[in-house]
């Protein structure tokens, strides 16, 4: 994960892009913990909004598979449709993972 | 002096992240940032601090974006304050929804940071044409009458500017000038000038100038926009055989970025530390003459310890020995390295002492300007 090239894409320094970097994998994972109780709860709005969050949020960072993935899981639960969400959790909090890993190396 | 104050950009969003991107990429270009994470916390920040630019979110709980634009637009106090939304709905009825509720504009999410940066500059220039006619008159009196109290700044008046200046004037009624501004915490506008002639109108315009260099170089403005819009002006009030050359350098210590404007003026010197100085050439039409003059633009990057020097054509140049600044300043190259353990604050005097003890002898008057990043 080159953070630098990310960091100069957006026209921001590297420091600053990873202190961000870190907050989104903060974010996200309260927001994972809305959509979990979404899925629970069977409240497909309150699937749809903790998906929104997480697609602006990743997308403005430039991490667009997080972003796509959590716009799929968005556009879905609109539609009511909530059994493939655990699935996509997975995947995103994978992401997010990978984000931790390299923020600690770097 | 009075301090320019930054322009102040309130963004209304429940996305924490969303908020401290827009905070950093903005904050580090000049703006001042407020943050609000609901539509009530916005309108209450906006009641109270008057920002000059809205960014809004539309999909948050409670209060959506539609209904904080709403209720923004029925009050007095905050009517005015143009509004951008920010959003992930990218239907046509939804942005127009937005425009009918007093918008000025739309950025789509995921956002580009200097997307954002490039709108708001552009509906802050929009928003103060539309509203400051009355407001731009009065500060151009009140700033002619500062100016003419004390025209050229010295190191004491601008200790976060770092810079020393030499200044020395031929004759009574001197042509060259200089000037120091602060364009927001982080970024200095440094400018120095050679008027043609020295007569008594000089001063006068000069007086001004430094009018033009407070109204026009502030962070929504680019350095070459500033120019241009300062050259537009000049063109008009100078009688028709008066110009100037000048350049312009205005420094970013947040982001190392240093850009050079330069209409005919001698190039400037980057002394980068620890290495040898290098001429930063850029050629541009002189200012005050020509509507449609232009200018040479120079990007460089530079770090803490740097110094650049500014200077008039009275140290290069020589009529007597045939010298023109366009060769002349290459010969003056390593002089700039001779000073670069003298503090900043002394330099250009120390440089001056050297050249005078070693037989220099001015033909016209001199500018010496040395700033450290």
């Amino acid at each position: 994960m080159d953070f630098g090239s990310m960091a100069s894409g957006l026209g921001l320094g590297e420091d600053d892009f990873k202190e961000l970097a870190d907050l989104l994998v903060t974010t996200s994972l309260s927001d994972i913990k809305k959509l979990e109780k979404g899925v629970a709860s069977g409240d497909q709005n309150k699937v749809a909004q903790a998906a929104h969050s997480i697609k602006g949020a990743a997308g403005n960072l430039g991490f667009m598979d997080i972003s796509a993935i959590a716009a799929r899981t968005e556009a879905q639960a609109r539609q009511g449709i909530l059994n493939e969400v655990k699935d996509k959790i997975q995947i995103i909090k994978n992401c997010l993972d990978d984000i931790s890993s390299a923020l600690k190396i770097s | 002096m009075k301090k320019n104050q930054p322009f102040v950009v309130l963004a209304i969003d429940d996305n924490l992240l969303n908020l401290q991107v827009i905070e950093k990429s903005l904050t580090k270009e000049g703006y001042r940032i407020l943050t609000a994470y609901n539509g009530k916390k916005g309108r209450e920040l906006a009641v109270r601090k008057q920002p000059d630019l809205i960014l809004l979110d539309i999909e948050m709980p409670g209060e959506d974006g539609f209904h904080v634009i709403k209720l923004l637009k029925e009050d007095p106090a905050t009517a005015a304050i143009p509004v951008i939304f920010l959003t992930g709905v990218k239907g046509v009825k939804s942005k127009l929804r937005g425009f009918e509720l007093g918008a000025v504009d739309y950025i789509t999410k995921p956002f580009h940071p200097m997307e954002v940066l490039a709108r708001v500059s552009i509906h802050l220039k929009l928003s103060m044409a539309i509203n400051s006619m009355v407001l731009i008159q009065a500060r151009k009196l009140r700033q002619i009458t500062d100016a003419q109290i004390s025209m050229l700044p010295l190191p004491k008046d601008y200790p976060d500017a770092h810079f020393g200046v030499y200044y020395k004037a031929l004759e009574e009624a001197g042509g060259d000038f200089y000037d120091i501004f602060n364009i927001s915490d982080e970024i200095k506008g440094y400018f120095v000038a050679d008027f043609s002639g020295h007569d008594i109108k000089t001063s006068y315009m000069m007086a001004s100038l430094k009018a033009l260099l407070a109204q026009n170089c502030t962070p929504v403005y680019s350095p070459m926009e500033s120019m241009k819009m300062i050259n537009a002006v000049l063109v008009e009030i100078l009688p028709k055989i008066k110009y100037l050359t000048a350049c312009y350098a205005r420094l970013n210590r947040a982001t190392g970025k240093l850009t050079l404007v330069n209409a005919g003026h001698p190039p400037v010197v980057h002394l980068p530390l620890g290495k040898d100085p290098v001429l930063l050439r850029s050629d541009g039409d002189i200012l005050g003459m020509f509507k449609d003059a232009q200018f040479g633009i120079y990007h460089v990057n530079v770090a803490k310890g740097d110094r650049f020097f500014m200077y008039t054509d009275g140290l290069v140049e020589s009529a007597e020995n045939k010298i023109t600044w366009s060769r002349g300043a290459e010969s003056f190259v390593p002089l700039f390295k001779d000073v670069c353990s003298t503090p900043v604050e002394e330099a250009p005097s120390h440089m001056m002492d050297e050249l005078l003890k070693a037989g220099f002898a001015p033909e016209d008057d001199i500018v010496i300007l040395c700033v450290e990043v």
